[in-house]
């Protein structure tokens, strides 16, 4: 008799994916508790009521694991199969909002040229694509968009695009772009193109800058260059006439670089 | 079973357990087994739940395990389990928990 319910226990352990010591574990529990129920009942019975090895293996597992991720790396370290779960860190919060959840963190441990990016995406998304209203990444998409490259109603990178406002290395903007170089209806930066262009080297509608072309310019002079002498209300003065009819506070932001 | 009664029986499980550990000192067929007969029935328990919760409290210092030799014809050594000083104080938090929980549930069930 001890040597099927050793067959039994040794069956059983077999479809288990565990560390050795919890198989151990499991391995004298078992032996044990199958002999203490066939003092009371026949081992076919007992075994009959238990299930098949398989299903015993099972049950433990779901006891053992709480999360069944767990079981499917175990799995994959027994088989020496590259899990590739463990490639990423990963963080979904349970909370969702309209069918995101409200904070996605997918991010790669190691990156390859093989190996796809991960995507993130949340309400609040972050990696290395990441897409929500709120995002941050390598590449981000959303709302509110922070990242290399950064696409989104008001973006922030290293380039950065957007309908609305745009800061960045690169800035291309809807309305308003900000950066190294800077493209937009507004453009503000060493290099600003734009229907109202401030910068280094402006070229506009309205261009105020150090070097300065357009229909209303106020530029520097060879061979420094400089706007010391341009007041805030010069340069409010001369957008407002180029642009009756655009917002007072959307003209101050192109005067803040003036004193 | 409908899939509530697994999720509510998984909840309260690691409770009962300690519980009986707090009154006697048991080894796994006899929690089983007590179970069993104090529920009529309700909580009958395979071995693949209990033994893992049973490893789950032991490697948390809750409860611990010992070897009694030889006391019966079968001469096959028992694995008892009892409650420890931490298990105690765990167990009181448990109830603690169980009774907020309960009361709460009940008063939304059943005003």
């Amino acid at each position: 008799m001890m040597d099927k319910i050793r067959e039994y226990v040794d069956d059983v352990v077999s479809y288990v994916y565990a560390s050795e010591a919890i198989k151990e574990r499991i391995s004298k529990d078992l032996y044990l508790h199958i002999t203490e129920a066939c003092s009371r009942s026949s081992l076919e019975s007992v075994l009959l009521n238990m299930g098949s090895p398989q299903e015993v293996a099972n049950e433990f597992m779901e006891g053992i694991y709480e999360d069944k991720k767990e079981i499917a790396a175990q799995m994959y370290r027994e088989n020496n199969v590259p899990d590739t779960s463990i490639d990423y860190y990963e963080y979904k919060s349970p909370y969702t909002f309209l069918g995101l959840p409200l904070v996605h963190i997918k991010a790669r441990r190691r990156h390859s040229s093989r190996l796809a990016p991960s995507t993130a995406k949340g309400i609040f998304a972050m990696g290395d694509i990441a897409i929500g209203v709120f995002s941050f990444g390598g590449l981000s998409l959303g709302l509110f968009s922070l990242g290399g490259l950064s696409i989104g109603l008001i973006s922030l990178g290293g380039i950065a695009v957007s309908a609305l406002l745009s800061i960045g290395g690169l800035a291309v903007g809807g309305a308003l772009a900000i950066g190294g170089i800077a493209i937009g209806y507004g453009g503000m930066g060493g290099l600003a193109l734009g229907k109202i262009a401030v910068g280094g080297l402006a070229r506009g509608h309205v261009a105020i800058g150090g070097n300065a072309s357009g229909q209303f310019v106020i530029s520097g002079e060879a061979p420094d260059y400089v706007l010391n002498h341009v007041s805030k209300e010069e340069v409010y003065q001369l957008i407002q006439s180029a642009y009756p009819n655009l917002s007072r506070w959307m003209i101050r932001i192109f005067t803040l670089p003036f004193s | 079973m409908y899939e509530i009664g697994r999720q509510l029986k998984k909840g309260v499980i690691e409770i009962l357990v300690m519980k009986l550990l707090s009154q006697q000192n048991m080894y796994g067929y006899q929690i089983i087994q007590t179970l069993d007969d104090n529920s009529n029935g309700i909580f009958k328990m395979k071995e693949g739940t209990l033994y893992p919760i049973l490893y789950r409290l032991e490697d948390e210092g809750l409860i611990e395990s010992y070897w009694e030799h030889g006391l019966d014809k079968r001469g096959v050594p028992r694995k008892y389990y009892r409650v420890t000083v931490r298990g105690l104080r765990g167990l009181d938090d448990m109830l603690t928990e169980w009774k907020i929980f309960n009361d709460s549930v009940n008063s939304i069930l059943w005003g």
